[in-house]
């Protein structure tokens, strides 16, 4: 104790210096505002460091459930997302001309489903009975064709793609007097179909231009289909083989059209006649 | 001189100062750089021999009534009584052997001009420095600080100096 007091005696000055200090400090930061927020936000700066890097940490152990919670508030706010709900809405772009009469519509449908690499490739679409979609109209896309409605339920549809063995699309050479043949798919690549039924005596090239026919009442006519890749002439047969690039893009198909074609009742009844 | 009266003199003296520095010095707007305080005169020139804790403690007060006129609770005490804290080690450092038994306290007649120049510079800037620095209380502005820090000081001790010849004259006079 008396040492102590001796030490205390010892270091007056240094005692009181420290005293009056505290008390001028104390005055500055209570009475003064602006020393007041900046002392505050001085050890916010320290102690907010140590706090901000002792939650990352637990952030890190808490990483597992904040991943579960956040996927599962993902998927809640996806399946409200605008994209999720289907456009019930059907656009029929209707072109006004007093001498046109307006032969096809076309419905933008988006697919949902498609293979390219069977023997028998389908696709699905998101447009059904209630959007106006019935079978055998065609489906395109902005530069080539698709397929044919084969089957349709409420809301979607079933689209037999070109790449099907047992699909047949009317086509043409293009121009005027463009000859008809149809278009087969032998399987395998998807790019590549086969046109058969145009005889030998017209002349082709490697590059010309294949369209729809417009026959069939499926597509309309001079719908874009592919490009001549090669001929092949086999012995006995009248006709060419030739093989085309189609210029759908079938891997990456994501956006078509359909195609209702207003006369083909009328066309149907007609042609049950015969 | 009796002690009362030098008590007396003393606080008459640093309420004039006190006064010249908030109605004159304080409204000057010099410069963002040039504030100078001489109001620190007073504790400069107090007795040599006088205790420790009484200079500070008189520093303190003094500085208290500092912060009462220009509005800054506790920022002048706290520089004030810095300097008193320093002053007697300061003038450990620079005192010539033979110590000081002509005079009692700091004079610029008795101890001489570059004595007292070096002897009030060094503490007018140690005073500002703390001054300044608590004042902003950031490091950010750090060389603003400094730079002004600096200025004032050599304005300070230019004031400080010439007062020193002032009223050593005047009490040489009376």
């Amino acid at each position: 104790m008396r040492n102590l007091l001796s030490f205390f005696l010892r270091y007056n000055s240094l005692f009181i210096f420290v005293i009056l200090e505290v008390i001028c400090l104390t005055l500055v930061f209570r009475l003064n505002y602006y020393h007041k927020v900046s002392f505050v936000s001085a050890t916010n700066n320290f102690t907010g460091g140590i706090y901000s890097s002792y939650t990352s940490f637990t952030d890190y152990l808490n990483l597992a459930q904040v991943n579960d919670s956040l996927s599962r508030e993902n998927a809640l706010l996806r399946s409200k997302l605008l994209s999720s709900y289907w456009d019930t809405e059907v656009r029929k772009d209707v072109a006004c001309d007093v001498n046109m009469v307006q032969a096809y519509q076309f419905f933008d449908a988006k697919v949902i489903s498609n293979s390219t690499n069977k023997a028998s490739n389908y696709l699905v679409i998101n447009k059904g009975y209630k959007h106006g979609v019935r079978e055998n109209m065609g489906v395109v896309v902005a530069n080539g064709v698709v397929g044919i409605i084969m089957d349709v339920s409420e809301n979607f549809a079933t689209v037999l793609s070109v790449l099907h063995k047992d699909n047949k699309v009317s086509v043409k050479l293009k121009g005027p007097e463009g000859r008809a043949g149809s278009l087969t798919w032998p399987g395998g690549d998807s790019r590549y179909a086969v046109v058969k039924e145009i005889p030998k005596h017209v002349k082709l090239h490697a590059g010309d231009t294949i369209v729809t026919s417009g026959y069939s009442a499926i597509f309309p006519e001079n719908i874009m289909v592919g490009t001549i890749e090669s001929i092949e002439v086999t012995s006995g047969s009248n006709w060419y083989d030739i093989n085309i690039l189609l210029s759908t893009n079938f891997e990456t198909i994501e956006y078509v059209y359909v195609v209702n074609y207003l006369f083909s009742e009328e066309q149907d009844k007609l042609e049950e006649k015969r | 001189m009796s002690a009362g009266i030098r008590i007396l003199s003393f606080i008459v003296g640093y309420f004039g100062l006190v006064l010249f520095q908030v109605l004159v010095l304080n409204r000057l707007d010099l410069s963002f750089y040039i504030n100078p305080y001489i109001y620190l005169f007073s504790i400069l020139v107090l007795p040599f021999r006088m205790q420790h804790w009484v200079l500070m403690l008189v520093a303190f007060v003094s500085g208290l009534l500092m912060d009462a006129f220009s509005g800054t609770a506790g920022l002048h005490a706290a520089s004030l009584v810095f300097l008193a804290f320093v002053r007697p080690h300061w003038i450990n450092v620079i005192t010539p052997k033979g110590g000081y038994e002509a005079e009692d306290r700091p004079s610029i007649r008795a101890q001489g001009f570059s004595w007292f120049l070096l002897y009030s510079i060094v503490l007018v800037f140690l005073h500002h420095f703390f001054y300044f620095f608590l004042e902003v209380f950031s490091l950010t502005s750090a060389f603003s600080t400094l730079g002004k820090t600096l200025l004032s000081t050599i304005v300070s001790t230019i004031l400080i100096v010439l007062m020193a010849y002032l009223f050593s004259r005047e009490r040489k006079r009376a």
